[in-house]
Formats: C-alpha cells, sequence, structure tokens
C-alpha cells in the first residue's frame, strides 16, 4: 500500500489581494521524486513555505507524515531535509563548518554526525573545498554545499526549491544524478522548478501549477497524454503556395500548420506514419524541401496547451 | 549548544572591528591616565629667571633695578665674547640679557623712559615678556616718585618698598580640589566605546542570525525555535561579559588599587550596568538595520548622540538646564551621573543615589528590548 508522505488539501494562501495558492490539493506518496513545475510566480514557492510551517495560510491542511504540519512538529522536521531557493549558509564559516552546523541542528550524536557530515561532503563533490569559506566557491559549488547542509542528515523527505537556479550544465548534471541517487537510497523528493528539462529527467510524478492551481498532475506520460499533440513536424521549405498550406491543414491528424522565415510546424494529434504521410504529399506536389524533424510533445507543450502560455518564456 | 558555538565562530569572525575599537579605547586610556598623573595640585610660586646683567651705569636707579631683579631672579654675568653668549642662550642657561647704559640714572630722572635699556630674549620665549614685565614695574614706580621730586636714592629704596609687597594669592575652593583618580577618567568615555563595541560587535553576529534565508533555514529544522533563542541569548550574554571582562582588566592595569577600593567596585558595576544596556541597544538597532553599512550609521549615531548629550565627552556643568533635562531620557546620563557620584562614595551603603542610576540605566535597557521584541514580532507578523 502506497503511504502519503505529503497531503495538501484546499490550501489558500493570500498576500493581501494577490492570491498565492488557490484551493491547491497534492499529494506526494513515499519513493516519488515529485516534481512541481511552473512559472514565477505561479506559487511554487509559497506552496513548499507551506508545507515547512514557514508561512501561515488562510485556509486548508497540510499533512506531512500523516501528521498536521505546524511550526513546532519537530518531529515531523527531523525527517525533513530542506535545500531552500537561495543559498543560505555563513559566511562566517567553512563548507565543513557549515554542513556540520545544519547536520547539527538534527543529530546531536558527535561521532554520528561527523559520519554524516563526511558522507554529505563526498556525496556533494566538495572533498576539495571542505576549508573554503562559501565566498570563495562557485556557484555550482556553492548550490552544492546549499543540498549538502540539506541533505547531511539523511532525511526521508527533502525538498529542493529551484536548487540549480544559476548553475553551470556541469554542476546540474551532478545535482540531478545526485537527487536521483538520494531517490534511490530510499529518499521522497519534492523537486520544484521551472526548467521543464530538469522535471522531465528526474522526476516520477508531476504538478503543474498556474496561477495558485494545481492545472495538472501525473506522470509525464499522462501529462502528455492529456493534451492533443502527438507529435511536432518540422520542415525546411523554401517555397509553400497558400493551397498547398491548406491541403497539409487537411491531412489526417494534422491539427495545426505554421509557416514562418521557411519552417513549416506541423502539429499532429496521436496516430502513426503522420511524416510519411506529409513527405508523401510534398514528394507529390514536388515541393522542395531540406531539413526534416520530428519531436515528441514536451512538458511546454502541456503548458501551453493547457494554460495558454509558453512554460519557459513567463518563467524567464 | 550548536547554534551557542556557531554564535561563538561567527563573533570570533567579527572580531577586528571590536578589537580595533577596544585598542584605540586603550592607548587614549592610557595617554589620559599619564596626563593625569603629571598634572599636580597647582601652587603658585613665582618663576624664577636666569637673567644676564651687564650694568654699566654707576647711579642709583641702575643699581636699585638690578637689586630688585636679584630678589627673585638669578643674575648672571655677560659672557665676554659674542659666541659665547649665543651658546648661552641656545642651552638657556640665560634667559634674558639686560644692557643698563651708562648713565641711565640721569637721563632716567631727567624723563627718558625705559626705551634706554637694552633686552635681548631667546627668541619665540615667553620669558622676555615676564622679564620685562618686572622691570616696567620697578621703572614706573621709580618714574613715579622722580616726578614727585625725589632724589634718585630716596625713589630708589621707596620703589623697593613697594616692589616688595605682594599679593597673596589663594585657589578658590582649594580644599575641594583633590585630584579625580584616574579610574574616575578610565570609566569616564566607557559608555562611547561599549555602544560602539556592542552594536558593531554582537550587532553584527545577531544580523547574521538574522539574515532571512538562514533564519528561514533554521525555522525548517528539527531544534526548536526556542531552544535556537536561548542560544542565541547565551551567545549575547557571554558576549558582553566578555567585552566587560576586557575592560576589567584594562582598568585593573591602569588604575591599580582604584579598582579594590568600594568606588572602583561601583564603577565595575556602573559599567556591567551599562554593558548591559548597550546590548540591549544592539538588539534594537538589529532590528532596523537592513545591511551592516546601516548597522555602521547606526553605530555612529547612537554612540555619539549618547556621548555628547549623556555628558560622556562635554562635562554636565558646561550644558544648559534644557539640555540636561533632555539628557534624562538617555541612559548614558544617568551612568555619568553615576560615575561623579561614585568618587564621593565611601561605602556601599551610603550609595543610595548611584543605585538609583543603575536601576534607571537597567529601564533603559528593558525599553529597548521591548521596543526591539515589539518591532521583531511585528516584522515576523508582515513575512
Amino acid at each position: 500500500m502506497t503511504k502519503h508522505v505529503i497531503e495538501i488539501e484546499n490550501l489558500v494562501k493570500r498576500y493581501k489581494e494577490l492570491v498565492a495558492l488557490d484551493h491547491l490539493n497534492l499529494t506526494v506518496e513515499e519513493g516519488e521524486v515529485f516534481g512541481l513545475l511552473g512559472p514565477n510566480g505561479s506559487g511554487k514557492t509559497t506552496a513548499i513555505s507551506c508545507i515547512l510551517a514557514l508561512l501561515q495560510f488562510d485556509k486548508g491542511s497540510v499533512k506531512v507524515f500523516g501528521k498536521e504540519m505546524q511550526p513546532d512538529s519537530y518531529d515531523s522536521k527531523k525527517q525533513i531535509g530542506v535545500v531552500l531557493q537561495n543559498v543560505a549558509v555563513f559566511e562566517e564559516l567553512t563548507v565543513q563548518e557549515n554542513i556540520d552546523y545544519f547536520c547539527g541542528l538534527y543529530i546531536r550524536d558527535k561521532e554520528e554526525r561527523k559520519r554524516c557530515v563526511e558522507e554529505a561532503i563526498v556525496f556533494s563533490g566538495l572533498e576539495d573545498f571542505r576549508r573554503f569559506y562559501p565566498r570563495k566557491l562557485s556557484g555550482g559549488l556553492l548550490r552544492r554545499l546549499n543540498i549538502a547542509c540539506g541533505i547531511a542528515h539523511k532525511p526521508k523527505l527533502i525538498i529542493l526549491d529551484e536548487p540549480t537556479v544559476a548553475v553551470d550544465p556541469q554542476s546540474r548534471n551532478r545535482i540531478l544524478e545526485g537527487i536521483q541517487k538520494l531517490n534511490q537510497e530510499g529518499a521522497t523528493i519534492i523537486y520544484t522548478s521551472h526548467y521543464m528539462e530538469e522535471v522531465e529527467q528526474i522526476c516520477t510524478r508531476i504538478a503543474i501549477l498556474d496561477k495558485g492551481r494545481c492545472v495538472a498532475m501525473g506522470t509525464k506520460e499522462e501529462l502528455k497524454a492529456m493534451i492533443k499533440t502527438g507529435e511536432k513536424i518540422h520542415i525546411e521549405v523554401w517555397e509553400l503556395k497558400a493551397e498547398q498550406l491548406e491541403d497539409i491543414r487537411r491531412l489526417h491528424h494534422v491539427y495545426q500548420v505554421d509557416y514562418r522565415e521557411g519552417m513549416l510546424e506541423i502539429r499532429c494529434s496521436g496516430g502513426k506514419h503522420n511524416l510519411i504521410h506529409i513527405l508523401d504529399y510534398m514528394t507529390r506536389q514536388e515541393i522542395s524541401f531540406g531539413r526534416v524533424y520530428a519531436e515528441l510533445p514536451t512538458l511546454n507543450d502541456v503548458f501551453l496547451e493547457i494554460t495558454g502560455k509558453e512554460l519557459r518564456d513567463s518563467a524567464e | 549548544m550548536q547554534v551557542f558555538k556557531v554564535f561563538c565562530k561567527v563573533m570570533y569572525k567579527h572580531k577586528s572591528q571590536s578589537l580595533m575599537y577596544i585598542v584605540i579605547y586603550l592607548l587614549i586610556a592610557i595617554a589620559m591616565s599619564r596626563s593625569v598623573q603629571e598634572s599636580k595640585v597647582m601652587e603658585f610660586s613665582k618663576v624664577s629667571l636666569k637673567i644676564a646683567v651687564e650694568n654699566q651705569d654707576q647711579g642709583e636707579v641702575g643699581e636699585g633695578l638690578v637689586s630688585y631683579l636679584k630678589e627673585h631672579n638669578q643674575i648672571k654675568e655677560v659672557p665676554k665674547d659674542r659666541e659665547a653668549l649665543k651658546d648661552a642662550m641656545y642651552y638657556q642657561e640665560i634667559d634674558y640679557v639686560l644692557l643698563i647704559p651708562k648713565d641711565f640714572t640721569e637721563r632716567f630722572a631727567a624723563g627718558e623712559g625705559e626705551e634706554l635699556l637694552e633686552g635681548t630674549a631667546v627668541p619665540g620665549s615667553s620669558t622676555a615678556s615676564l622679564v620685562e614685565n618686572e622691570i616696567q614695574q620697578y621703572l614706573d614706580t621709580a618714574s613715579m616718585y622722580l616726578r614727585a621730586g625725589m632724589e634718585s636714592a630716596r625713589a630708589v629704596e621707596l620703589s623697593a618698598e613697594d616692589m616688595r609687597q605682594e599679593a597673596e594669592i589663594n585657589f578658590l575652593e582649594k580644599s575641594d580640589s583633590k585630584p579625580l583618580p584616574i579610574g574616575f577618567y578610565f570609566f569616564q568615555y566607557v559608555p562611547y566605546v561599549f555602544l560602539v563595541v556592542m552594536i558593531l560587535g554582537l550587532g553584527a553576529v545577531m544580523k547574521t542570525f538574522r539574515d532571512k534565508d538562514l533564519s528561514a533555514r533554521n525555522k525548517c529544522s528539527a531544534m526548536s525555535f526556542f531552544q535556537q533563542n536561548i542560544q542565541i541569548i547565551l551567545g549575547c550574554i557571554l558576549f558582553t561579559l566578555a567585552v566587560f571582562a576586557v575592560f576589567m582588566v584594562m582598568a585593573l592595569c591602569l588604575t591599580g588599587n582604584y579598582m579594590f577600593t568600594v568606588r572602583g567596585v561601583l564603577s565595575a558595576l556602573n559599567a556591567l550596568v551599562f554593558s548591559i544596556c548597550a546590548a540591549s541597544i544592539a538588539w534594537f538597532c538589529v532590528q532596523f538595520a537592513r545591511t551592516m553599512p546601516e548597522l555602521n550609521i547606526m553605530s555612529n549615531v547612537f554612540s555619539l548622540s549618547f556621548s555628547f548629550l549623556g555628558g560622556v565627552f562635554v562635562a554636565l556643568d558646561l550644558m544648559g538646564d534644557g539640555m540636561k533635562q533632555a539628557a534624562k531620557f538617555i541612559p548614558s546620563y544617568w551612568y555619568v551621573i553615576a560615575n561623579r557620584d561614585i568618587q564621593k562614595a565611601d561605602s556601599f551603603a551610603g550609595a543610595g543615589n548611584i543605585y538609583q542610576c543603575y536601576l534607571v540605566v537597567l529601564l533603559f535597557a528593558l525599553a529597548f528590548f521591548s521596543v526591539g521584541l515589539l518591532v521583531n514580532r511585528m516584522k515576523l507578523r508582515t513575512v
């Protein structure tokens, strides 16, 4: 039987006139890597803050490990690892001292703590920087330190709020691999981001937030199945007549055609051999074409179809 | 004690600014204690100068003048050659050279003035005016008798008699003008340095812990908020006591036995009470300062204004009544009053008004702490 690690019911959080969370409902199950995807201002961080009892909400309930989450739910907090959006470390302490401090907020036993700190340092690849002060670290290393501080006490639930913002691709990959490793070791992960590729890469279930509401939730396959787009076909065409464009639009499974700057973009609903049908038509019409490639729908397409706006564009 | 340990580490990292102020204060205190030791009780005594006189006059007035000068000064022979004279003046073997010309008595009696005399002093020396003043006084008196028709000999005799009459000089309140002990001066300026050190040192550490992200991260942890705060408060107490201890060691080194007297103990208590107030003001400032430069500005505003208005830098006696009334709303005023009264205290039992001052300073500490707490609560609510 699956165990709910987090249960959020009808959560409402208002900042004066602004509704940051609008009757949000979510459940996170044990062993999941649960992605919270949404543009900036969609309510991801507010939701995380409510889960952690950092914010008081106006309505609804938040349960963590089956218990109502309160600011003094220290038993629950003991099992949670937090990596907040902004790097929260002491500038006056070294890498090792920082990890030791945050680990010490959960583990009192010195020996156990020492072991945990060492493991967190190795896990984050900070072995060569243990005596460095945060100001001497690059953005990527700083993010890794932030993660090490959050996971050193080996929590059962790890909440990562946009941990890869402003991180170089190399560090990003390392962070994502690390998160997957933590999940394999048994931790349930909540991962928020507005980078859909990351969420697609590591999350087993995803909730898409927009204006404080959960607009879609499921596995990435389930989410993609929710939308009309089956595949997107891009063909480089130098010349195309209006009637030819209309003919393509009338082809089976084709529901949207755009022709801009020599590039034909055809959106097809589910169905087989769409590309063959299109190319067959073009050969018959003697239409010259160059590059051809097809794409499966992305989470951005899911977001676009559900909300009518680009996820990435609105995020950045 | 994880939070407490990190509090101490952060405190250690921010030590330089606090230490700088403490060292500067130490140097000033050393300089001040030396100057106090050197400034003994003043007593009036006539200055004796070394005057070289060449008297070419054989008359009574010339002789009388030399005799008069001889009474308070050392009269020396004028060196024979010019170089020897220059050397004697350079090495201050002679302060003044006086040449009394031939026939001075006759010419003076005929009405010519002191311009007949030739005097030389070391350039820039104040002694010249002293000697010239004495000569002037003597000649004015002699001239008066001569103009009255007296013989030169009689005029000289009477002038000498007049000049011997001296006004008795007494210091007003001489009996009360016992020098204040070094301890008084050492403790007088403590409010300024305590305020700066507490606001910059303690404020910087508290500011680190109150950083928005760090604070949120700490709140997510399994350690209760109460426990974290208790450890931070312990850290603040440690810092306050450490600063106080440093000052007590400095006081012991500079004031010696003073610290083992009733006054010394009362002064130490006064400083301890004020250090608590300064720590409370630091907590108050941290609620408003968003950045370190802002905290720096606040430290200057509080330390300088409290020191000037409270009578630390400017003696309260020099302040107007209105200013004094306003100063009563500043904790440093009560510290200064206590420090002044401590110098009159002979026993712990007779120091009631001093204890009242301690109490007022502690009430100020409570007020600043409470307002800081209120602002803190309001800020937490608006998050």
